[in-house]
């Protein structure tokens, strides 16, 4: 910072800053027309009342969003996507630490083994949503086959309403732990052995490290995990509309398909986008909350 | 000793546990593809077929479908991705070496939009394509795909060239190289592994992409894979054979990647979570 940083002067700034609004801006311009453009018009949409396709033209101002909050497959959808979102969070942490952990062991064989891990990442969910779907079939279906060897006698997967919501729940699962496993797995390689190797000398167990070790100095990888996925698990769609179609009796429909049906089948524009500015509104809350429970302490104002 | 290999035993069994889990969708989709009719619903189910079959994949490819969705796929996931590449890179290289005012808050804004439910956007993109007369075209899927892509390489790039050192640039400031000749001559070279695992990812967010493309294209012409094979299943029935098959071939060139460029897939993966 001695002699190039006083030779920088206000020209070389100026400069400098030109750059980058250059570079920048064919990137900001695309990003502008289709993302922020759309999102205002679909904003002009939702408080102006529609019929089919058309606005007619009458502001309604927050109608829509009433109607919306008052229709009740709307709130059971809501209902459905919390449930679906809290437990399959939880169940891919669970099982993602569990194969984390011992993936971190560095075994003999590790290295294949992640590489099989990380393949549902890159499959197409509609293709992990018609698997599972042959899967769970009620009379052909394996899994029903491999549960009768064992002496249980399978539900009908997809035509009970907890079988659908487990059949959901298994298929997310499949393709979004791998994410959680390759996540925990960076961030605990990184972590200092001479923490573990104290601790070892303190007389610590297996469960103890875990917990005031691991855990602790993990927060920042799982904040990243909980933003990410739950902002996934949200807008699950591909896997419910392919796999059980919002039923029995849209025991699984959540918000996506919910609003997708809306617009696109009900022809609710004004209504969908209602809509769609609520779900996003929500995540923009659950994941501030998030941020400020999970936050590190050293950096809490 | 004993207690060590007691629980190397339970390590492996839950890495096997998982693999059979991972793994067992897709060998069932296998030998479904390889099945007859009859071997497909037998009860109790047949593991292995014997003789095996190759008619679904004689019948998707004789129908021509197959080469179809797999073509529009593969033009749609390649154009966007190099749209994007184009204005994603230097973008990265702006945001992360040449702060201006609010780009700060651009580039928060950018990454931002990754957190939105792509259903969002898509009520406004299908009225948009109606206006440009775009439904049912392959630019529509395009278009739609360059948010998606960009937020991606922007998040994954604009950290790798913040972590260039700040010596090196100098160095080239010193033997007279402007922004452009930095950017091109130095920046990018040695990014090119980043630039890989980024347009890895964006081919695939493309590739894979279902919702904006059940919206926007009606027509085998213009339809990409994943909204091609969910059509095996109709409302009174569905094809298992032909959909185990069409699947099986989408996704091998895929699985091949994955192996190949493991490393790479991994560190585009986890790109976020060692950044802080």
């Amino acid at each position: 910072m001695s002699v190039s940083a006083k030779k920088r002067n206000g020209k070389h700034d100026r400069s400098r800053r030109t750059a980058g609004i250059l570079l920048t801006l064919p990137a900001l311009l695309v990003m502008a027309a289709t993302v922020l453009y759309p999102i205002l018009s679909s904003f002009k949409l939702s408080i102006y009342e529609s019929q089919g396709m058309m606005s007619t033209g009458a502001f309604v101002g927050l109608d829509n969003y009433w109607k919306v909050l008052q229709s009740s497959q709307f709130q059971s959808s809501l209902r459905n996507t919390f449930g679906f979102v809290s437990v399959t969070i939880i169940v891919e942490l669970i099982i993602g630490f569990a194969v984390a952990l011992v993936l971190n062991r560095s075994l003999p064989g590790t290295k294949f083994f992640r590489i099989i891990f990380t393949l549902p990442l890159m499959i197409a969910p509609v293709v992990s949503g018609l698997q599972w779907r042959w899967l769970f079939a009620d009379q052909y279906g394996v899994v029903n086959a491999l549960l009768e060897l064992v002496g249980i006698d399978g539900p009908l997967w997809l035509g009970t309403v907890w079988g659908a919501r487990t059949a959901v729940l298994i298929a997310n699962v499949w393709l979004a732990t791998p994410f959680v496993i390759l996540i925990l797995l960076a961030a605990m390689s990184s972590l200092s052995e001479d923490l573990y190797e104290a601790a070892r000398l303190d007389g610590a167990n297996a469960f103890q490290t875990f917990r005031t070790i691991t855990l602790p100095l993990l927060k920042p990888a799982i904040l990243m995990i909980l933003v990410v996925r739950l902002s996934d698990a949200f807008r699950v769609f591909d896997i419910v509309y392919i796999l059980t179609q919002s039923g029995p009796g849209g025991s699984t429909e959540v918000l996506s398909t919910y609003i997708y049906k809306n617009t696109f089948t009900g022809l609710q524009f004004g209504q969908g986008s209602a809509a769609s500015f609520l779900v996003m509104l929500l995540i923009m809350i659950v994941s501030f909350v998030l941020f400020r429970l999970l936050r590190p302490r050293e950096d809490r104002a | 000793m004993h207690k060590l290999r007691l629980s190397n035993l339970a390590a492996y069994l839950i890495l096997i546990l998982m693999s059979v889990f991972v793994l067992f969708p897709f060998v069932w989709t296998f030998l479904t593809s390889i099945k007859t009719e009859v071997q497909m619903f037998a009860i109790p189910p047949v593991v292995v077929p014997d003789p095996a079959t190759l008619q679904h994949y004689q019948a998707i490819i004789d129908e021509g479908k197959f080469q179809s969705f797999m073509g529009n796929s593969l033009t749609v996931a390649l154009v966007s991705t190099v749209l994007s590449l184009a204005v994603g890179i230097p973008a990265s290289y702006g945001f992360a070496k040449y702060r201006y005012r609010f780009s700060g808050m651009l580039f928060a804004g950018v990454i931002a939009t990754r957190m939105f439910p792509p259903i969002v956007l898509g009520v406004p993109f299908f009225l948009m394509m109606r206006q440009l007369g775009l439904i049912n075209t392959e630019l529509a899927l395009i278009i739609t795909y360059l948010p998606l892509q960009l937020t991606l390489i922007i998040w994954i790039l604009e950290g790798f060239f913040r972590q260039l050192p700040h010596e090196i640039e100098e160095a080239a400031e010193i033997d007279g190289l402007g922004t452009l000749g930095k950017f091109l001559k130095i920046a990018v070279p040695l990014s090119l592994p980043a630039v890989g695992v980024a347009s890895i990812f964006s081919f695939l967010a493309a590739w894979n992409e279902f919702m904006f493309a059940l919206t926007l294209t009606r027509t085998q012409e213009t339809q990409t894979m994943p909204v091609g094979i969910a059509g095996y299943v109709t409302t009174f029935q569905t094809f298992w054979g032909k959909m185990s098959a069409t699947g099986i071939l989408y996704i091998i060139p895929v699985i091949l990647f994955t192996i190949i460029a493991q490393k790479g897939m991994i560190k585009g993966l986890t790109a976020g979570a060692t950044k802080e």
